[in-house]
């Protein structure tokens, strides 16, 4: 019938997106396969079942002093030993995050292709040319393998390297999360500035203004709201990068868990995830009010 | 920085294509100084393409363009931005910068006569001076009190009279409206248009607006280009068309005019 009356015919409903869909849950169902996971595997044993009473019991009932018999003369109550701890895990997380920005905005800016792209207006010099087509393509290569490659290494395998050249140095902490989240930020904004709307930037340009000021105001001030979004997100992340680091030996909250946890003071560790997630929802709710009043 | 005096156009043979479109075909048209002109024509008739020579926003495929006496093909790229500055534009879709203030989004219209850094402090802060010449034209287009407000809490109609103020910034030679009423209802759409008229009038500036609507065009601009299928199909001044001549442009498009135009 629908060829009689000129109606195209329907697409079959199954085309490239369920194409997708049914491949990812093939490849899902081939990796619990490979792996050999059951169900079975969560049923813990005597041991582990009461060490997770333990553990769980104390949730309800933090520990407000040490737990330990005996402490050192001098060693700091524990919330404020807890204080502590969480103002040197925001304190390496705030200076990744200022070195990560600084990595983000300069990479962000030489791996987008909005600023090298375009044709100019008149007609073009020699040396005009040479950049857009020689200059701006080699930076912007360049700058998007050394995002790859920064990006592709998680910051406990930077923390790991580090740690085995530097040694216990807080300053190889703050590169190893600054690395990383530089190259996530350069990624995003890279994209978020080549994908703005760019009729800001046209009319720009058609009132005469230069290319710098048709990048920065058409499109990076354009792009600003998503950008500090992004940041404040990944600020988020640091926080939490920053205190498992303290896994390593480092003195963020992350270390004071794993140590209170390896002599099973329960109700310590507690105390410590207790302080952090309040860290987090505090952190949350301000960035949310920052986002609802910029966005 | 004194105003430029009104900014005078001449197509010459001007041909656009685009691949095997032809959007506009050998036109010739002369707009002189202080001159307010419609261009008027179904859609896909070659408005906005001839709108987008003038200020060299498209090149034509053949012919020649001259803006103030000027071969716009003989300038180069910083001669270009220095006569785009004196061309006031007011897109179809405004292209404002939804995340600043009124007053940012106005200034943004003179950094094509501003160096770099001074374009940063009046964007980002702008001076005293600058405020109270904003607020003069805002006044002008009748929304002086959202000089501070985010330009996307504005109203359609209100960020439509943005447009035109950041345009009137640019202290222009003339100004280029691409279909002003599209973005508003129809009660407003008169108001803009005639605001764009009257400006235009008072400054002797140079105004070309291309309009869907053939009565708006009649009753508020001196001069009618007509167009149809990328030519000129007649060029008089509005009180010498008939609503023969309007009913024949459509009629003649509504048979020629099938495929896709610009």
């Amino acid at each position: 019938m629908a060829a009689e009356t000129g109606v195209p015919a329907r697409p079959f409903p199954i085309r490239s997106r369920g194409a997708v869909l049914i491949s990812i849950g093939i490849a899902a169902a081939l990796a619990y396969s490979h792996l050999g996971l059951a169900l079975g595997d969560l049923v813990p044993d005597a041991g582990g079942l009461e060490i997770a009473r333990d553990f769980f019991s104390r949730a309800f009932s933090p520990a407000m002093s040490h737990e330990a018999d005996w402490v050192p003369d001098g060693t700091a109550s524990l919330p404020m030993r807890a204080l502590r701890a969480i103002g040197r895990t925001i304190a390496f997380a705030f200076a990744a995050m200022s070195l990560a920005l600084l990595i983000g905005i300069v990479f962000g800016f030489t791996s987008s292709t909005a600023w090298w792209a375009g044709r100019p207006a008149g007609a073009e010099t020699a040396l005009g040319r040479f950049l857009r087509r020689g200059v701006g393509p080699a930076f912007w290569l360049a700058s998007r393998t050394f995002i790859v490659v920064v990006r592709s290494i998680h910051e406990l395998l930077w923390a790991l390297l580090f740690l085995v050249s530097f040694g216990l140095s807080d300053l190889a902490a703050v590169l190893s999360i600054a690395l990383p989240y530089g190259g996530y930020l350069a990624k995003i904004f890279s994209e978020v500035v080549d994908e703005a709307p760019r009729g800001a930037a046209q009319a720009l340009t058609a009132a005469g203004a230069s290319g710098p000021q048709t990048f920065l105001f058409g499109l990076v001030v354009r792009s600003l709201p998503d950008l500090l979004s992004y940041s404040l997100y990944r600020f988020e992340c640091a926080l939490r990068s920053s205190a498992v680091l303290g896994f390593f030996g480092y003195s963020t909250v992350g270390l004071f868990i794993r140590q209170s946890f390896l002599s099973s003071y329960y109700g310590e560790v507690w105390t410590y995830l207790y302080v952090l997630i309040a860290v987090i929802l505090v952190f949350d709710v301000w960035s949310g009010a920052i986002r609802r009043r910029m966005v | 920085m004194s105003p430029d005096p009104g900014a005078s156009f001449e197509l010459r043979r001007a041909t656009v294509r685009f691949g095997a479109t032809v959007a506009l075909s050998a036109c010739d048209l002369r707009i002189d100084a202080g001159e307010r002109v419609a261009l008027v024509g179904p859609s896909g008739s070659g408005k906005s393409t001839l709108l987008y020579l003038l200020n060299a926003t498209l090149r034509p495929s053949e012919g020649t363009v001259f803006a103030s006496g000027r071969d716009l093909s003989t300038l180069s790229s910083g001669e270009i931005r220095k006569m785009r500055a004196g061309i006031g534009a007011v897109p179809q879709d405004l292209r404002l910068i939804p995340n600043l203030r009124v007053v940012q989004n106005v200034v943004t219209g003179r950094t094509g006569r501003m160096g770099f850094l001074r374009s940063l402090r009046e964007v980002f802060h702008p001076s005293k001076e600058t405020v109270r010449e904003v607020y003069g034209i805002l006044e002008r287009v009748g929304i002086a009190e959202k000089i501070f407000e985010r330009t996307d809490r504005l109203s359609g109609g209100q960020q439509q009279r943005v447009a035109i103020a950041r345009a009137l910034f640019q202290r222009p030679g003339a100004i280029l409206a691409d279909e002003p009423v599209s973005a508003v209802d129809p009660t407003r759409a008169r108001d803009t248009v005639e605001l764009l008229g009257e400006i235009a009038r008072e400054r002797g500036l140079t105004l070309v607006v291309s309009l869907h609507n053939l009565e708006l065009a009649r009753a508020l601009f001196p001069r009618i280009v007509a167009l149809r299928a990328g030519s000129v199909a007649f060029d008089r001044p509005a009180d010498e068309i008939s609503d023969e001549d309007f009913r024949r442009l459509y009629e003649l498009a509504d048979h020629e005019m099938l495929g896709d135009g610009c």
